[in-house]
Formats: C-alpha cells, structure tokens, sequence
C-alpha cells in the first residue's frame, strides 16, 4: 500500500498530508511533482491543500494543465483513489473529476477555523469505518469553498447518495447557521459516481493529533488504509 | 515599484505620456489597436471577457457596489464583477480560424462553464 501526494507549485499542505499517511496512518508515502507522470506505484493519491499557481485565473484552474493531471484522471478512470482536499477539491471540479465549482465565499472572508461536519454516507472508501450522522470537528481555511451546482446535478448528487459531509450544528443538524461560506445544500465533500474520488474543502490532515485541537480528520485516513488493506 | 508596462495596464490612457518618453513610438501598446512589433508585422488581437452567469452569487461585485454608494452615487441597480483577456496573435492570417482558437481558449481554460459565460472580440 502505498500513497503519493502531488505537489504543484504553491501546495501547502503536502506536507501536513505526508506526515498524517506517515506517522498516525502509519503507511508508505511519496511526494509526486506536478511534472512527474508515473504513478503505477501508487495506491492512493492524495491532492493536497494550498494555492496551487497562486490561484491564478481561478482556484484550481491551471493546476489541472500540470502535465500530472492526465495520469489522475487515468488513474481515477480505472478506480485509483483520489482524495482532494481544500485546493485539491477545487482542482478536482476544474478538472471534471468532480462536478459543480467553488466560487467566492458568501461574506467575501477568508474563513480559518474548526467548525463541524456531519458523516453524510458511510458508504464510500474514505468513510466506511464511521457512522452516518456522526459529527467531526475540522478546520477549514479557504476563501473559495461556496460549492455550487445547477439542479440536476445536485439531484444526482442526493440520488446516488453522493453527498460525503455537510457543514452541520455540533449536534449535527444542518442549518443555514452551521453554514460557513453559503454553499447548496450545506455541501462540504462530495465523492463521483464510481466513488472513488473525493473532495471536501475542510481538512482532516490538519485533524490528525489531540494536540492540535481534534484528532477526527484521522478516520478518513484509516478508513482510507483499510479500504486499501482489505482490496490487497 | 511598477513598470511602465504595469502602469498601463491599469491605466493606459493616463500614462501614455509618460510611456512615450520611456518607449520608441513603435512598442507603445494601445488597447483598441493591433499590435506592432519590431519587425514591422501587425498583429490580430483578441479580447475576451469573462462574466459570471446569471444568477451566480458575486459578492465582490455587491462589496463594490456598496462602495460605489458610498462615494454618493445613488441608482445603482447591481454591480456584477468580471475578468478581461487580451490576446495578441502571432498568425494574423486567418481572422475565422483565429476566433475559432480563442473561442476555444475561452471556453476550455479562461472561463468555467459551470459558472461563467465568455464573449470573443477580434480585432484585425
């Protein structure tokens, strides 16, 4: 089992990800430069947080030229994990991994902090070892994370039970209030049809130690790992 | 500090002079005119400008407005923020093959169709 976290140029949070799979998941991990193309080594792949070429244009929108990108999408096309995560999430919707975008926060603030999400499906690879309706507090920290979709798509999305987290009250009730930066339908991480890419915007490596505030980012990570265990 | 090429980015009408004494007349760039280079070509330039969709939450676009009130104007209706692209083309041969090109750098990396609309202008 082994994973690779791309980095393009303006990632930061690679290697908050390399320590996580590292130390507390306990697995192999490399670092992939953007230009690399190689990835049959890998299992996983994690894109990480960041401003990937200084947001430039849009948040996400030239990472996916970096030549690493139609390995991704090959390497999705035939079930390869992807995790993206903040700036990987908007890479992967720029990209057509994921469909929808993320635009402008609601309130025009730059938003860095712990709130809650709920567990929406426990019926994906990086959520299989929680429960539906569980809440994790994580931080976020992102201008751009208002998730947007026209109707059919969010209707696919509830349909196929793809909806992975939702911004939630720490009980777990969705709200408007428990809302951070005005996306539909509360939307925090959404997974594709074959649901094996995901993106959400908050960021579980950042909630891997008690000693950082919360350590419920790190059963993403394991359910991730023994999703892998189990297929090896 | 700005170059003189920054400086007219932001406000080519103003700084003209001022480029004037920095440039020779021949690399003076206008916007609203084709582009001359050194070897005396002309060059086909393209604008492009990117809107939000209708209905697309902009609040930068509802923070300026405000600010625009502010300043004491009164009957602004919106305020919808927007990207501007120009493009100077090195093949100024074929004016439809070069719409067909920027239309589709329009489309495929300046703007997400999801939630922008583009608009092309080419100037010969």
């Amino acid at each position: 089992m082994k994973f690779g976290i791309i980095v393009f140029p303006g990632s930061n949070c690679d290697h908050d990800a390399y320590h996580v799979i590292s130390k507390q998941v306990g697995q192999p991990v490399d670092f992939i430069w953007h230009r690399d193309t190689d990835l049959d080594s890998f299992d996983a792949l994690i894109i990480p947080g960041g401003f990937s070429y200084g947001d430039y244009l849009r948040a996400g929108a030239l990472a996916r030229f970096s030549p690493v990108m139609d390995s991704v999408k090959k390497f999705a096309a035939t079930g390869g994990f992807v995790l993206g995560i903040c700036n990987g999430f908007q890479i992967l919707c720029e990209a057509g991994l994921l469909p929808g975008a993320l635009i402008r926060n609601r309130d025009l603030n730059f938003i860095c902090e712990h709130l809650c999400v709920s567990v929406e499906t426990s019926d994906t690879p990086y959520t299989n070892e929680m429960t539906p309706g569980s809440v994790l507090r994580i931080p976020i920290a992102h201008a751009e994370g208002n998730y947007v979709c026209d109707d059919a798509t969010l209707a696919e999305l509830q349909r196929e039970d793809r909806i992975v987290f939702r911004y939630c009250e720490p009980d777990g009730a969705i709200t408007e209030a428990a809302n951070p930066n005005g996306s539909r339908d509360n939307i925090a991480g959404i997974c594709n049809h074959s649901r094996n890419v995901l993106g959400l915007m908050p960021h579980p490596e950042r909630a891997c130690e008690d000693l950082l505030g919360s350590s419920d980012g790190r059963d993403i990570f394991r359910s991730l790992a023994a999703t892998l265990a189990a297929v090896a | 500090m700005l170059s003189a090429t920054h400086e007219a980015m932001l406000c080519p009408s103003m700084v003209s002079d001022k480029l004037s004494l920095l440039l020779p007349n021949d690399k003076l760039k206008l916007i609203g005119q084709s582009e001359r280079f050194e070897n005396g070509a002309t060059h086909m330039k393209a604008k492009v400008f990117v809107s939000l969709k209708p209905g697309v939450l902009d609040p930068q676009g509802k923070a300026i407005q405000h600010s625009v009130e502010l300043l004491g104007f009164s009957g602004i209706a919106d305020v919808r923020q927007g990207k501007y692209f120009e493009i100077a083309l090195q093949d100024s041969a074929d004016q439809e093959q070069a719409r067909e090109s920027v239309t589709r750098i329009a489309r495929e990396v300046l703007s997400n169709p999801i939630i922008e609309d583009y608009l092309v202008e080419i100037e010969s």
